[in-house]
């Protein structure tokens, strides 16, 4: 599926901008919580000394022992670095977190400097990459009380500007921009990278955010994997009682009922819980065109409802739902609080299991 | 959040689908009767049905065409030998002659009918057209086709009838000449068509309410 | 800890339907505070009343459709308080309750209820006002002047400027009078300027996009400039548009409401100005001297066609860029049973 730049329609701004809420989490020292006292290291797996003495298919032999798992979009590091060996790829690292109150790839950039860029010119090294790659993280966080430097270790710092979602949040890894083909790779993924190549060490934690209205101390951890979420949570304290405590995003994240079941994957960036204000009354749609005008992908959620609401299936599939990023931008923003997004994702997920 | 809707095929298309299928109950409340009201009776109840008085001429002249009119094209159909597309030409000039007569025969009992409804009076040959289309299954005997003709005008004088006396009270006061409101409290607006218009798309909700009610106490008594 | 399962997003905007209708409410009662400060208690009682029968007949109506009424939708507050403000302070009860019931009870339920009303339910009762009491809606008491809170009035009462204008005359008044609002007029529609102060207020809390009455009543000017009406000209042509008649206030509240404007920002825009071409129009060729309610409800009939010719330019131009996309994005990194390490290169 093609991704697309939308020239601009009508007179109306695209996406949404969003508070950040990135600190007090950002600020906050980078813990290390896990239910094993020493470090894994791989057995059979070489230590390699530096940089010049590892060959790049043993960069990505290393990955791939490893385990190392890309958090942004869930596929193995070592996979797509091997897609991508010698084709003239240029490499991005994704410390953009547009969403508010994650900040599970900036935080670690920023703690972890050295092994992040470490783990950049190794699968710069992989791939036999164009350049030395750039990082890019997002420009519209005001609430920042640290600083983020123009360039960390000799790596620059591209900043993304834009209201949410930004470009690259649509989850593609591998881009083609005016002939230059350029491969996302998360900023933790390298971190891991690093401690792989360098240490011999099995990826074992996932970095994530611990954040929401009703934490006491918000901060990003680096946490075991299958630690429950329980445990997280206590770790940072609760200041009340949550109405949900979400996995993920705080856009795009799933709610979990029973937090000692659900479990920190790789894919884990942030743990939120929330406490919301009662919903009083259910009011129907009034027509303000605000879904209309936030939609990044120039849809209109509100005809999509109707038609999804009352079963028109003709309509739907002419109203184009299958771009639908699912970027939430129009539950956002509804006045009524409809559920515009969730409804489209469900009528999306029962065409896919129907075909 | 709500759950999803049923989809289209599990829910009843419309209230025909349950309404009984034996014929002679289903007389009155046709669905011919409903889509007849919208289509033919909405300018004569929207322009002319002001007053109850004009609905009463407004009926009568109704009878007196559409009656003849539906006999003689069941004579036409089933008695002589001409060929079908004879049959609209023939009723529209009984039709008219008939509206022309009532010209004359009305004004004895409504003086004011024949000023303040016009046109419209002659516009009632229209309904022969009404006839061909909408008798074609019913019609086998001569009582049929009488009564047929007698169950469209008992309906049109139900529906003019509602409205003129709604639109006679609140613009008027009155209700066939007779004060009934205080002096002072009218409604200047009710005598336009927007607001017959309005009345006419009351009138057929509460129709389709007392067609709904109707068979859920059909299916009722049939259990 | 057990928790209910709830949907993304799992932040909202701070906007709700309540506070859209709050803002509206505010605004109102500012507009209100003005009538109060011109024609004494006899303008909040007749706001009053009319908010009270327009809640209670969109409850009533609300019971009868079997729906459980919502105590807290201000929508039928808003209408209640709009009604009033577009005839003159000493109306009869009647017409306001009147027109209130015509609003509610059948331009609005009897077409679905909130948010599926075709046509403005408050410029409608306005326009069966005009239609029914042509008269006295347009006889309107000096300001200042005491009005009885009960019963009939007995204050002299006069027609406004925008009669004068109607028929072609140049109203004569300074530009003080302007400016306050001082004038003979419907109740809220006189003070222009607090109408707009409502209006960028509005505009800023994004309850409206200041584009649409902006759209709107610059049109209207362009046309009372370059077609003046009766013997003004230039600029006093547009000043006693603007002015004189009601078309602030009917383009700040009235043309600006969510359901029954299109949805994308083309429509809108396009909706705007072509409200304001119609509304030249009838007022210059119209048969009462406040022709803005019928210019209303006449646009609303067309918003299902602006609404359906911008989805379809939107959406071509949509898979126009689709296709012309120059990016090709993927995640496609080889067959998924590809494991195999990779061996050293030769």
């Amino acid at each position: 599926m093609k991704r697309l730049k939308l020239p601009p329609m009508g007179v109306f701004h695209r996406g949404i901008p969003m508070e950040q809420h990135k600190e007090p989490a950002l600020s906050q020292p980078l813990d290390l919580l896990t239910n094993t006292p020493e470090p894994q290291r791989m057995e059979g797996q070489p230590v390699y000394p530096d940089l010049e003495h590892v060959e790049p298919f043993e960069i990505i032999r290393a990955a791939k022992a490893a385990g190392i798992i890309d958090e942004r979009d869930g596929l193995p590091l070592f996979k797509k670095l091997k897609a991508c060996v010698a084709k003239g790829v240029f490499i991005r690292v994704d410390a953009v977190d547009d969403e508010p109150y994650l900040s599970s790839q900036l935080g670690p950039l920023l703690r972890f400097r050295e092994e992040c860029v470490s783990g950049l010119r190794l699968a710069c090294k992989a791939i036999t990459a164009a350049d030395s790659g750039i990082i890019e993280v997002y420009r519209n966080m005001a609430d920042l009380e640290i600083k983020i430097p123009r360039s960390i270790e000799g790596i620059r710092v591209r900043r993304i500007g834009g209201f949410y979602p930004t470009e690259i949040r649509s989850g593609y890894s591998l881009v083609e921009e005016e002939g230059k083909r350029y491969l996302y790779l998360g900023s933790c993924a390298l971190i891991h990278l690093h401690r792989a190549v360098f240490q011999g060490l099995a990826q074992t934690t996932a970095f994530l955010t611990v954040g929401g209205n009703c934490v006491a101390h918000p901060c990003n951890l680096e946490v075991s994997l299958g630690l429950p979420v329980t445990d997280v949570l206590d770790r940072c304290g609760l200041t009340e009682t949550p109405t949900r405590v979400v996995v993920g995003g705080s856009m795009t994240g799933q709610s979990v009922s029973d937090t000692d079941k659900a479990l920190v994957t790789v894919t884990t960036r942030g743990v939120l819980a929330f406490r919301d204000k009662e919903q009083t009354d259910r009011s129907p749609c009034i027509r303000c065109g605000r879904c209309v005008q936030v939609c990044p992908m120039g849809l209109n959620p509100m005809m999509l409802y109707r038609s999804i609401q009352q079963g028109l299936e003709r309509e739907t599939e002419a109203l184009d739902y299958k771009h639908c990023i699912e970027c939430m931008c129009c539950s956002f923003e509804c006045p009524a609080r409809l559920e515009i997004a969730e409804a489209i994702k469900e009528y999306r997920r029962g065409r896919r299991s129907a075909t | 959040m709500k759950p999803p809707r049923k989809p289209r095929a599990d829910r009843p298309q419309n209230t025909a689908a349950v309404l009984p299928k034996d014929p002679h109950e289903d007389a009155f409340f046709a669905r011919s009767g409903i889509v007849a009201i919208t289509a033919f009776a909405g300018p004569f109840a929207a322009v002319g049905a002001t007053t109850l008085k004009n609905s009463a001429a407004m009926t009568l002249a109704l009878l007196m065409t559409l009656l003849p009119a539906s006999l003689l094209r069941f004579c036409l159909r089933e008695k002589a030998g001409l060929p079908r597309w004879i049959e609209v030409p023939l009723c529209t000039l009984s039709s008219m002659a008939m509206a022309c007569l009532a010209s004359v025969l009305l004004p004895r009992l409504f003086p004011l009918a024949l000023d303040s409804l016009g046109l419209y009076l002659f516009l009632f040959a229209s309904y022969s057209v009404v006839a061909a289309v909408f008798s074609e299954k019913k019609v086998r005997t001569a009582q049929g086709a009488a009564g047929w003709a007698m169950q469209f005008v008992l309906l049109f004088a139900l529906v003019t009838g509602v409205v003129g006396f709604v639109r006679e009270l609140l613009a008027y006061g009155q209700v066939w000449g007779i004060s009934l409101l205080p002096s002072g409290f009218t409604l200047e607006g009710a005598k336009m068509p927007f607001f017959g218009l309005i009345l006419l798309g009351l009138l057929i909700g509460l129709l389709r309410y007392f067609r709904s009610l109707y068979a859920v106490l059909h299916r009722r008594r049939a259990r | 800890m057990k928790l209910s399962s709830r949907t993304a997003p799992h932040i909202r905007g701070g906007r709700s339907n309540r506070t859209v209708m709050l803002d509206m409410i505010v605004t109102l009662a500012a507009v209100y505070f003005m009538a109060w400060y011109y024609y004494g208690r006899r303008a909040l009682i007749l706001g009053a009343v009319s908010v009270a029968v327009c809640l209670a007949a969109d409850h009533a109506c609300t019971l009868l459709r079997g729906r459980k009424p919502q105590l807290l939708d201000l929508s039928a507050v808003v209408t209640g308080m709009l009604i009033p403000l577009m005839m003159p302070a000493s109306i009869p009860y009647r017409v306001p309750v009147v027109a209130g019931l015509f609003a509610i009870c059948i331009v609005k339920q009897a077409f679905g209820g909130l948010g599926n009303n075709i046509f403005n339910p408050a410029a409608a009762g306005v326009a069966f006002a005009i239609v029914c009491w042509g008269g006295t809606m347009f006889a309107y008491p000096t300001p200042f002047t005491p009005l009885e809170t009960v019963g009939n009035v007995s204050a002299l009462l006069t027609s406004g400027p925008a009669y004068t204008l109607y028929v072609g005359g140049v109203p004569r008044l300074d530009a003080g009078t302007l400016l306050q609002g001082v004038i003979a007029g419907p109740m809220g529609t006189t003070n222009v300027l607090v109408i707009a102060a409502c209006g960028l207020y509005l505009a800023a809390r994004r309850t409206i996009h200041f584009l649409q009455p902006l759209l709107m009543l610059g049109t209207v000017a362009l046309c009372s400039l370059l077609f003046p009406r009766g013997m003004s000209e230039g600029l006093t042509s547009v000043v006693n548009e603007l002015f004189f008649t009601p078309v602030v206030f009917f383009g700040v509240f009235l043309f600006t409401d969510p359901v029954t404007t299109p949805i994308r920002g083309v429509a809108k825009g396009l909706y705007a100005v072509f409200s304001g071409i119609l509304c030249a129009l009838l007022t210059r060729f119209g048969g009462y001297e406040m022709m803005f309610p019928f210019a209303l409800l006449l646009m609303n009939a067309f918003v299902p066609l602006f609404d359906l010719a911008a989805e379809a330019y939107c959406t071509r131009e949509r898979r126009r860029a689709y296709e012309k996309a120059g990016e090709h994005a993927s995640n496609d990194f080889g067959p998924d049973d590809d494991e195999a390490a990779p061996e050293a290169q030769g």
